[in-house]
């Protein structure tokens, strides 16, 4: 095979599940997690997120999923009694003190609630990413995610504020170096994903949909949330082999809009159906454009608890994997 | 004996490495040894062994051996399990057994009417009656306090009508209604808003907000004796601490029943919440209409004065279609006057107790018209 011909294979993710069968499993997960008032729900998440690794297949080989119920359940424990309790016990010592005053009890609690915020919330996704990725592999080789916390701190506060003092118009450079962190921390084994994005190609597609948005009743959105993930993956290569997405707004559109509405008129059951809608859309446009060279990745698992993915169960932050 | 064959083709994947080796599975009593296209074996013990995949029809199996370094086997034939199974039945509890696979539609099934079952039980039995215990142990204190917070959030002092004669007649007939509760926790308090809204609230721990709105559509004072009847019992049967506790427990069993809530999910069951909450309020507002049917007539109001209060409302009531059944939080007024004249000819008709002459309460209803 010569090197033109190469440069032009498109590798695409193919899924297999099904969605009846993934209703059962969620069923079943339903049930159990009722009657064990919510303990089982770690055990439940675990089972949906190996099967549908396991239905995801990349070049003839499926995903696995490694993690376990057990650890989740240590993880939210440990979550729940170094940061909810103490937060409580705060929380009530600051509204004791302040007595009647409680718009000063209200003030003060927001503002550390927010300065918390912007420190807690990359801890979660840093080692939500890092647990999520270690348990997952592809052909016996697992993942990783090797970012780090205080890098993502910095990344963040910088992006929340600025995003704040400019109105929102740094937000496309802030979304540009939260994905460049996620993507550029992400290994296969041992050779990592690379991007070269820059936050400056988005922002005239970010102003005009700002401009557009009110004119379109906020449906130029998605025309910009797919430009956004076409430019992404086209900045984001593994070894010798590029991203691309195909999506357009059109096919987002459709897509959220169907979904919103199947779930609303099956008070939520219709969940199945939508994941399964999902993962079609993300076969059909996404793809790894170009050689797949494997042949010197080697296995280099790290070591990772699930304490900040039991925190992400209570707080309810998708650590952007959606599994 | 069963027949099998031996030497399955498979893959494997050594865990150092993505390279896929095709390879040849042989099965012994105690394990089973790998030989790859070089010739070398690769011997698993059957104690070292897990399935990881091949749960569902169409789905490769995967065996995997080891934990920091994990070497995995992947099978396309999906014969393999069935033979594995019958060559060394004592590793039946680990590996999955195809032929329990068309079981599953009716665990489903049965899971599925589970839910069913279980959540009829809490929201019809566990949560009516868990509140009702809870409610009746909350202090008056607390709700009195939760009564204030509400009012001085909703009505601003410029709201408050202060016009004697009126707060006289309405506390005359608050006065009324209330000495046939000696036993109530609750002090009694009627407050007129200066808003043209046609409503009136009763909130936890005493206090009554009649709106300018409503009063002005009275034709008597004994039409809003019927009105603040209704208002007194909602507060004497702690409607709106219930409807507290049973929101909560609600939140509570819906959270605990999705784990994490997915946003998009939540969508759907916020709409099943709200219907399911609609339900306890509608059952509410009759017993306020039953309850405080009986009270006016104690107190020597005459009856049939709120359902002809009730009847004036009801116009435009009808104008909503009929499926609107299921969205409002209070069953529709031509239901709720069908139900009182169910058991209005049980109480007196006369007037016992007497307010005001018509010609009074014409100009006095006015007093607070509706401040914009």
């Amino acid at each position: 095979m010569n090197g033109e011909s190469a440069a032009l294979q498109k590798h695409r993710l193919a899924f297999h599940g099904n969605a009846g069968t993934l209703f059962g499993i969620r069923t079943v997960n339903l049930l159990l997690t009722m009657v064990t008032l919510g303990v089982y729900s770690f055990w439940g998440k675990t089972r949906i997120r190996s099967y549908m690794l396991s239905q995801t297949e990349f070049e003839g080989d499926r995903f696995a999923y490694h993690g376990t119920g057990k650890e989740l359940f240590k993880g939210w424990t440990k979550a729940f009694c170094v940061f909810i309790l103490p937060l409580a016990l705060l929380t009530g010592i600051v509204y004791v003190i302040s007595g009647n005053n409680e718009e000063i009890a209200n003030a003060v609690v927001s503002v550390a609630g927010g300065i918390a915020t912007l420190f807690v919330y990359p801890l979660i996704l840093v080692g939500s990413l890092r647990y999520r990725l270690s348990r997952t592999s592809w052909r016996g080789i697992r993942f990783s995610f090797r970012g780090q916390v205080r890098d993502l701190v910095k990344i963040f506060v910088k992006g929340s504020l600025l995003s704040m003092i400019t109105l929102g118009l740094y937000y496309p450079y802030f979304q540009t170096q939260m994905y460049a962190f996620k993507v550029s921390n992400a290994y296969f084994g041992s050779k990592k994903f690379e991007f070269d994005g820059d936050g400056r190609d988005l922002f005239k597609p970010f102003l005009l949909s700002l401009l557009l948005f009110f004119p379109t009743f906020g449906m130029y959105g998605f025309w910009y949330e797919a430009k956004k993930q076409a430019y992404f993956s086209s900045r984001t290569s593994f070894s010798t082999a590029k991203f691309s997405s195909t999506m357009t707004g059109w096919d987002l559109a459709k897509h959220v809009s169907g979904s919103v509405l199947i779930l609303i008129f099956t008070l939520g059951m219709g969940l199945p159906w939508i994941i399964m809608r999902k993962m079609r859309l993300l076969s059909n446009h996404a793809s790894l454009d170009g050689e797949l060279a494997l042949t010197d990745i080697v296995q280099d698992a790290q070591k990772v608890s699930a304490f900040s993915e039991g925190f992400e169960s209570i707080v309810d932050i998708d650590g952007g994997l959606d599994l | 004996m069963l027949h099998y064959k031996n030497d399955w083709p498979a893959f494997y994947f050594d865990g150092q490495t993505p390279q896929r080796q095709k390879v040849k599975i042989r099965l012994y009593t105690s394990s089973l040894v790998i030989v790859k296209d070089d010739g070398s074996q690769i011997k698993w013990d059957y104690g070292s062994i897990r399935q990881t995949q091949g749960f569902y029809a169409g789905e490769t199996i995967r065996l995997e051996r080891g934990e920091d370094i994990t070497e995995a086997l992947v099978i396309e034939e999906p014969d393999f399990l069935s033979a594995l199974r019958s060559v060394a039945p004592g590793i039946s509890q680990k590996i999955d057994s195809p032929s329990l696979r068309k079981l599953r539609p009716s665990l489903m099934f049965v899971s599925g009417i589970g839910v069913i079952v279980f959540v009829a039980i809490v929201y019809l039995g566990f949560i009516p009656a868990f509140t009702s215990w809870a409610a009746y142990r909350v202090p008056a204190k607390w709700e009195k306090g939760l009564g204030e917070k509400i009012v001085s959030d909703l009505v601003p002092d410029s709201k408050k009508c202060e016009d004697k004669k009126v707060r006289n007649t309405v506390n005359r007939i608050r006065d009324a209604l209330v000495k046939n509760l000696p036993q109530s926790p609750y002090e009694f308090k009627v407050m007129v808003v200066q808003d043209p809204l046609v409503n009136a609230f009763a909130l936890p721990g005493g206090i009554i907000l009649v709106y300018a709105g409503l009063m002005e559509q009275t034709k008597t004072p004994e039409e809003l004796a019927g009105v603040l009847a209704h208002e007194v019992q909602h507060i004497e049967r702690r409607h709106t601490t219930k409807r507290i506790l049973q929101h909560s427990s609600m939140r509570f069993l819906l959270a605990a029943a999705t784990g994490k809530a997915e946003s998009l999910a939540q969508l759907g069951f916020d709409a099943a919440y709200l219907l399911g909450a609609m339900r306890y309020s509608r059952a509410q507002e009759q017993e306020a209409d039953i309850l405080g049917l009986k009270l006016l007539s104690k107190s020597g109001f005459p009856p049939r004065a709120y359902i002809s209060f009730l009847k004036s409302m009801q116009k435009e009531d009808d104008s909503l279609p009929s499926y609107f059944k299921y969205l409002l939080t209070h069953p529709r007024i031509s239901e709720r006057v069908r139900k009182l004249e169910e058991i209005v000819s049980l109480y007196p008709a006369e007037t016992q107790t007497k307010v005001n002459s018509g010609a009074e309460w014409k100009k006095l209803k006015k007093a607070c018209h509706a401040v914009k």
